[in-house]
């Protein structure tokens, strides 16, 4: 039956086809189909269900074989056929002969007019083509580099501020030891004193902006879209040091749940 | 409340005014295009539909803030002066607004009203409602006018930098795209030599510095050499420190990642105007002139002053020019107003960026905004009020008038640039304005722009 199947949607009019997925459009007017015994002998059982050939009516036949692809205008020749009183395998061979050579024909003409309509074009077509994709993987060669040094210029960014800070909030201390009766109004030193009574651990790494990729800094994909170069990373030491910075951005609880971009 | 007997004039006129604009109906009335399902409420006066109205009450509250806050800055400057009409506006304002809670657009009004506050008062300084200056030492330096943070601790300002650094890509865009066409420029070169208008803390070079020594092609070990520009003594001390302390880091740094490195300054005169002469040059070095004017804390620079660093640039015929700068959006006629709303536009748009990408640090943004947004939004103001009347020109323009030529903004900045603000969110852009130019917005709205010349 499947052999047969197939080969009825090779043959299919009007003017589609379908393939599993794919639509195909012929240009064949009159599409054959393969009378295999199989299908001959499913087409003679509806007949004889109905009564004889001349009783029975195409549309019937169709509806009892349930040949999926077999058409009206399939069955009504072969009926004619038969009431003909052609005999299978003779039949059956002639048309398979005819078949194939027709077959083979409509092969030949959709070569030769996918020659022609390409024609030229297609050796232009097809360098186009690689042209376009060696830039492509030029550009994306190019753009992993981008991301790598991206990564790398960020990071010695954040080193170099995080000087500052630790110089900053040395002196800072050291000031609050130095003025004790007029004590340093610092916003980050105060929300220190307000959030260190909390629970928020100290460690502040990256899930608290919501990233989750923690090994590496580049996603393991090429997709260029979602670079999820983190932002904040301290480590433990740098931590202590620092102290205000981090518990004021680890208070907020919402921290945990939050994703950034 | 507003004692309307005391006010001077004749105040009937303008009670009637106020009143309508501090009628919470007055709004109602108006034909404002809202969402279908809201247009009911629009109809029906004074009620607002309890249902999902919340952002609609919002966007209400919010524009009736914007025709407050325009309607102040009519006041203050337009063609019928009124002060006093700003004083009570202003003190409507107060009581509908504070910096520390509400929505954007709320928060936003709280920093605009001080700073318009400011203006009429003509102190032109920053009504902070937390910190004022308790001492005249320590870390608090002598409180300049010019100089917004210096109200605030150095290590708030820090932390707050750091934070905005960490919460959006305005500081990094700016330097990343200078220093890699800085980067491209001196491939081929042994001696490097930068000459930076204002070096701040130097945060710039790192990544500079960086990249010179993972440098694969062209000469292995470049030497680099830094030259601050410094304003003389007496000018307001900078907040971090002097222009030493940050040669001395740069150093350090430089030494902890194995590159080649040697710090200058170069003094400026008394009214900060650069002579190119006073500059140490050496033969068969790349020169590279920089000047950023994006960061958000930094001081008030004159005009002029950065007009002589570009012209003296000019004579000294660089390797390259780089340059970044805020955008301005479409100004009106150039007047106070149109400014002032050009500048509402853009410090909304700097809120929404930092609510979009930080949507539950509020803590964190709010401390943003009151240690660096909230004063440079009075600075701002202070600016635009000063130059009101005067032609405001885009230094990039201005460039281009004075014969430098664009250098073309290579793929792979931008390439960078792109995926810098993909780390962030999707709602900022990057694109070339011009071939030489490239301009980091928020959704619809450029903020800066960093131009590379020769």
């Amino acid at each position: 039956m499947p052999s047969a199947l197939m080969q009825a949607h090779d043959r299919e009019p009007p003017c589609f086809q379908r393939e599993s997925s794919h639509l195909l459009i012929t240009t064949d007017p009159k599409p054959r189909l393969r009378w295999t015994l199989e299908l001959h002998e499913r087409f003679v059982d509806a007949v004889t269900l109905l009564g004889g050939p001349d009783k029975a009516t195409p549309k019937a036949i169709m509806r009892i074989m349930g040949v999926k692809g077999l058409t009206l205008y399939h069955l009504k020749s072969h009926l004619q056929k038969f009431r003909l009183g052609k005999q299978p395998q003779n039949y059956l061979n002639e048309q398979a002969i005819r078949d194939a050579t027709d077959h083979l024909k409509n092969l030949q003409d959709a070569a030769t007019a996918r020659i022609f309509s390409d024609g030229l074009d297609k050796n232009m077509h097809r360098n186009e083509v690689l042209r376009t994709q060696m830039q492509a993987q030029r550009t994306l060669d190019e753009q992993l580099k981008v991301k790598h040094h991206l990564q790398k210029r960020i990071d010695a960014q954040r080193k170099y501020i995080q000087t500052i800070l630790e110089k900053a909030y040395r002196t800072v201390s050291a000031e609050n030891r130095l003025f004790d009766d007029q004590p340093v109004v610092s916003e980050m030193g105060s929300m220190k004193e307000r959030f260190s009574a909390s629970n928020f651990p100290p460690i502040y790494d990256l899930q608290t902006y919501g990233d989750h990729s923690h090994d590496g800094f580049l996603p393991t994909d090429d997709s260029m879209s979602s670079c999820t170069i983190p932002m904040i990373s301290y480590d433990d030491m740098q931590l202590q040091q620092l102290g205000t910075l981090a518990p004021c951005l680890a208070s907020e609880e919402e921290l945990h749940q939050m994703t950034y971009n | 409340m507003v004692d309307w007997e005391a006010l001077p004039g004749p105040h009937d006129d303008f009670q009637d005014l106020i009143d309508s604009m501090m009628d919470d109906g007055a709004l109602t009335n108006q034909s404002i295009r809202l969402t279908p399902e809201t247009s009911n409420s629009m109809s029906t006066s004074g009620t607002v539909f309890v249902d999902e109205e919340t952002s609609c009450i919002d966007d209400m509250k919010g524009l009736r803030l914007v025709h407050l806050l325009i309607a102040a800055a009519e006041a203050l400057t337009g063609l019928n002066k009124n002060r006093d009409l700003a004083r009570v506006i202003l003190v409507r304002l107060k009581e509908l607004v504070t910096p520390n809670d509400g929505t954007n657009m709320e928060r936003l009004a709280a920093y605009f009203t001080d700073a318009l506050q400011g203006l009429l008062e003509g102190t032109g300084g920053i009504h902070s409602n937390k910190h004022h200056s308790e001492t005249n030492n320590g870390p608090y330096h002598h409180h300049h006018r010019d100089d917004p943070q210096q109200r605030h601790h150095q290590s708030d300002v820090l932390g707050a930098f750091q934070l905005l650094q960490d919460m959006s890509p305005y500081v990094k865009f700016g330097h990343f795209t200078a220093n890699q066409a800085i980067l491209e420029a001196v491939a081929d070169d042994r001696r490097i030599h930068i000459v930076d208008y204002d070096i701040m803390e130097g945060i710039q070079w790192a990544s500079l510095m960086q990249a010179l020594v993972s440098r694969k092609d062209g000469p292995p070990t470049p030497h680099l050499k830094i030259t601050a520009l410094s304003r003389g003594g007496g000018s307001s001390r900078r907040f971090i420190g002097s222009v030493q302390e940050t040669g001395r880091r740069l150093v350090a740094f430089a030494a902890s990642i194995g590159l080649t490195f040697s710090f200058h300054q170069c003094r400026l005169d008394s009214d900060e105007t650069f002579r190119p002469s006073a500059l140490k040059l050496v033969r068969g070095e790349a020169l590279v002139m920089n000047c950023m004017l994006h960061l958000p804390h930094f001081s008030y620079r004159a005009p002029d002053s950065v007009a002589s660093f570009l012209y003296g640039a000019k004579t000294l015929n660089p390797r390259l020019l780089t340059m970044v700068e805020e955008e301005v959006g479409p100004i009106g006629d150039g007047g106070f107003v149109g400014r002032f709303m050009d500048s509402l536009h853009h410090y909304s748009a700097f809120y929404d960026s930092l609510e979009a990408g930080f949507p539950m640090q509020g803590r964190a943004r709010g401390l943003v905004e009151r240690v660096i947004l909230g004063p440079r939004i009075c600075w701002s103001l202070a600016q635009i009020y000063r130059a009101r009347g005067e032609e405001a020109c885009p230094w990039g323009v201005w460039l281009a008038a004075r014969g430098f030529r664009p250098v073309k903004v290579s793929f792979a900045n931008h390439c960078q640039a792109k995926l810098l603000l993909g780390v962030f969110n999707d709602g900022y852009r990057v694109e070339e304005s011009a071939s030489n130019r490239l301009v980091l917005g928020w959704k619809s709205r450029p903020k800066l722009n960093v131009n590379v010349q020769d």
